[in-house]
C-alpha cells in the first residue's frame, strides 16, 4: 500500500505521489487507494481544519471517530488525512450516495465540506481487516490494511 | 492476566463443550444453554468485556452447516497491527464452500495457535457491528466441533469481538475473502 497527497484545489481534488516535502501548504496524506480513479463514488465528505490546526494522531476525538467508522455501515471509502507522521487534520469519506457521506464521524471533528464528484474519478478501499487505530511513527493513514496483505 | 481471567476462558471453553456434545441432536436447547450461560458471563463475571448485554437473532436451522475444509489454496501469511505497534500474524490454510458463500479459514500464527474465522455479511453496520463478527476463534474456546477433518459452521452461534463492547480492544476483523453478500440474520445482533 502506499499514500498520496491530496488537496482541493478550486473546488476539484490534485494528488501527488509521496514525497518528503507538501506539494501545497494545504495539501494532506491520504491512503492512495481512495484516490486512484475508477471507484463508483460521487459523493465527498472532505473534513479538514481550515487553518493548519492538526491533532495528534491518537487523540480522543479521532479514536473515537474511527470506533464509530467501523461500527456502522462501511461506504466506498474513508482515509484520515495526516500533515505528517503523527498528526492528522482531515478525513475523506467516499460514497454512492449522499447519505452514505452525510454522517460521515469525522464530520464532529473537522470542519467538513460535502461534495459531489464525476463517478470514477475516485477510488475504492475496502473495510479494514484491522482494528480502529493508528499507530504513533507510522506516518501512513487508516486503514492502511496490512492485515488484508500478504505480508510474507 | 489473573485467575478471573482463567475462570471467564473455563466457563466459555464449558459453553462450547455443551454445544459440541449437543447441537447437533438438540439445536434449540443447546443454543438456549449457551445464550443463558454467555448472558450470565456478560451480566456478572468480573471480566466481562462491558458495554451492552448480548441480543441475538432467533434460531436458524438452515444456517448451520457441517463442511469439509478445502485445503487446496494458496497460503497466505496475514498480519494484524495490534495497539502496542506488534503484529499478530495468521496464516490462511483452507477455505469452505457453503451455500451461502465461501469463507476462508485462517491458523493463528503464534503461541498455541487455533483455527479463526470472522466474516463480514449484508447485516454489517445496521443490525451487527460494522467490523463483522467471529464464528471460530478456538484459542478462546470458540470451536463449534466437526469431525474428520471437516468443520461445524453454525452461524447461529456468530458473536460480536470484544471491540463491540469496549474501546480496550482492538481485534482482527474479517479481511475481504470473509465478507459474505447476503444478509445473515442469526447468531448476536445488535438492538
Amino acid at each position: 500500500m502506499s499514500w498520496r497527497w491530496l488537496d482541493l484545489v478550486d473546488g476539484s481534488f490534485r494528488t501527488w505521489p509521496a514525497a518528503p516535502e507538501r506539494p501545497t501548504p494545504r495539501s494532506l496524506r491520504v491512503d492512495a487507494r481512495a484516490v486512484e480513479p475508477g471507484g463508483p463514488a460521487t459523493w465527498v465528505s472532505w473534513c479538514r481544519f481550515e487553518g493548519e490546526e492538526s491533532l495528534a494522531f491518537d487523540d480522543g476525538a479521532v479514536t473515537a471517530a474511527l470506533r464509530r467508522v467501523v461500527a456502522g455501515r462501511w461506504p466506498v471509502a474513508v482515509t484520515t488525512a495526516l500533515v505528517d507522521w503523527s498528526r492528522i487534520a482531515g478525513a475523506l469519506t467516499l460514497g454512492t450516495s449522499r447519505r452514505d457521506v452525510e454522517d460521515d464521524p469525522f464530520a464532529r471533528v473537522f470542519p467538513r465540506t460535502i461534495l459531489e464528484v464525476p463517478s470514477g474519478s475516485l477510488g475504492t478501499i475496502p473495510a479494514p481487516t484491522g482494528p480502529a487505530l493508528t499507530r504513533y511513527g507510522s506516518g501512513n493513514p487508516w486503514p492502511w490494511d496490512r492485515y488484508a496483505g500478504q505480508v510474507a | 492476566m489473573s485467575l478471573t481471567l482463567l475462570d471467564w476462558r473455563r466457563r466459555v471453553a464449558a459453553l462450547y463443550a455443551d454445544v459440541r456434545r449437543t447441537s447437533e441432536a438438540e439445536p434449540i436447547a443447546a443454543l438456549a444453554r449457551f445464550r443463558a450461560g454467555r448472558d450470565e458471563l456478560f451480566t456478572s463475571h468480573p471480566d466481562r468485556p462491558g458495554g451492552p448485554r448480548p441480543i441475538y437473532w432467533d434460531h436458524r436451522p438452515d444456517l448451520r452447516f457441517e463442511v469439509d475444509v478445502d485445503t487446496d489454496v494458496q497460503p497466505a501469511r496475514l498480519a494484524m497491527e495490534r495497539s502496542d505497534g506488534a503484529t499478530v500474524p495468521f496464516t490462511r490454510f483452507g477455505r469452505v464452500h457453503l451455500p451461502i458463500g465461501d469463507l476462508d479459514v485462517y491458523w493463528l500464527d503464534s503461541y498455541g495457535g487455533g483455527v479463526f474465522l470472522p466474516f463480514r455479511d449484508a447485516t454489517c453496520g445496521t443490525s451487527s457491528y460494522g467490523g463483522g463478527r467471529y464464528l471460530l476463534d478456538s484459542v478462546k474456546g470458540a470451536d463449534l466441533g466437526g469431525e474428520g477433518g471437516r468443520l461445524v459452521l453454525d452461524f447461529n452461534y456468530a458473536y460480536h469481538p470484544s471491540c463491540f463492547y469496549s474501546d480496550a480492544w482492538a481485534c482482527p476483523l474479517a479481511p475481504p475473502a470473509n465478507r459474505l453478500p447476503g444478509p445473515i440474520e442469526a447468531g448476536e445482533r445488535m438492538a
